[in-house]
């Protein structure tokens, strides 16, 4: 990592602290300056997200979206199954 | 911002609007091979480390999702304004080991105002460039 210190005229960097918390500011200047770089708006998409976008925009005209917290709660249940798993294995490692 | 549409840092607002965020299918299985394939290489601190830090980053769209900037390419083949937030796990050195999620700003829907999120993508897969495609085709 390399520690940038940039000078933010008082007016914008007011409104940036007004609308973000400080432990998300950092992420929001990484990534608005990673699409200032790399943006090219003549480049061709890569068939797969050309595939993503097509399947965004069927999802969207058939109102196929659910709330977040329903996909949370069923990464959390996946990584405590595989927390389990995983003690699982390391008992019976260790009665061999 | 060259080329890349508008990203909108707004007037800060007494009550900022809320919006509900969504997510497809295609989102969520998206988003559970990143998990899975996390866990499995890296193991479950580094998995639970990256999953706490996806939810808040998923999260933090719920106010002023248009501070990120729309994606004019994606955009102008989806027909809709395509927007990314890159979220990258805590303590990775680089921007290429993150995770794009592409999202849609809906300011009106039955539920309100709502973000919907339809990809997770890993912030390094990218078109070849000219300079790897040879490197490739060498290979075949």
């Amino acid at each position: 990592m390399k520690t940038l210190t940039i000078e933010l005229p008082e007016d914008l960097a007011a409104r940036l602290l007004a609308i973000l918390p400080p432990e998300e500011i950092n992420a929001f200047a990484v990534a608005l300056l990673e699409d200032a770089l790399d943006q090219d708006a003549d480049r061709e998409l890569p068939e797969d997200l050309k595939d993503a976008l097509r399947e965004g925009k069927e999802d969207l005209e058939a109102g196929r979206f659910y709330p977040a917290e329903e996909m949370d709660a069923r990464m959390e249940a996946f990584l405590q199954e595989r927390r389990e798993a995983r003690e699982r294995e390391n008992a019976a490692r260790a009665a061999a | 911002m060259p080329g890349t549409g508008e990203a909108e840092l707004p007037e800060p607002e007494e009550q900022p609007v809320v919006y509900a965020v969504r997510v497809s299918a295609r989102a969520e299985r998206d988003a559970f091979e990143a998990l899975a394939y996390l866990e499995e290489s890296a193991g479950p601190e580094v998995a639970s480390e990256w999953y706490r830090g996806f939810v808040q980053a998923r999260s933090s769209l719920s106010r002023y999702p248009g501070r990120f900037a729309v994606q004019v390419a994606e955009s102008r083949l989806m027909g809709f304004e395509v927007r990314r937030l890159l979220y990258r796990r805590p303590g990775s050195r680089n921007s290429a080991a993150g995770y794009h999620l592409y999202y849609l700003v809906r300011e009106e829907s039955d539920d309100g105002p709502v973000v919907l999120v339809f990809h997770v993508r890993h912030a390094s897969r990218r078109p070849l460039t000219a300079a790897e495609a040879p490197a490739l085709r060498a290979d075949l």
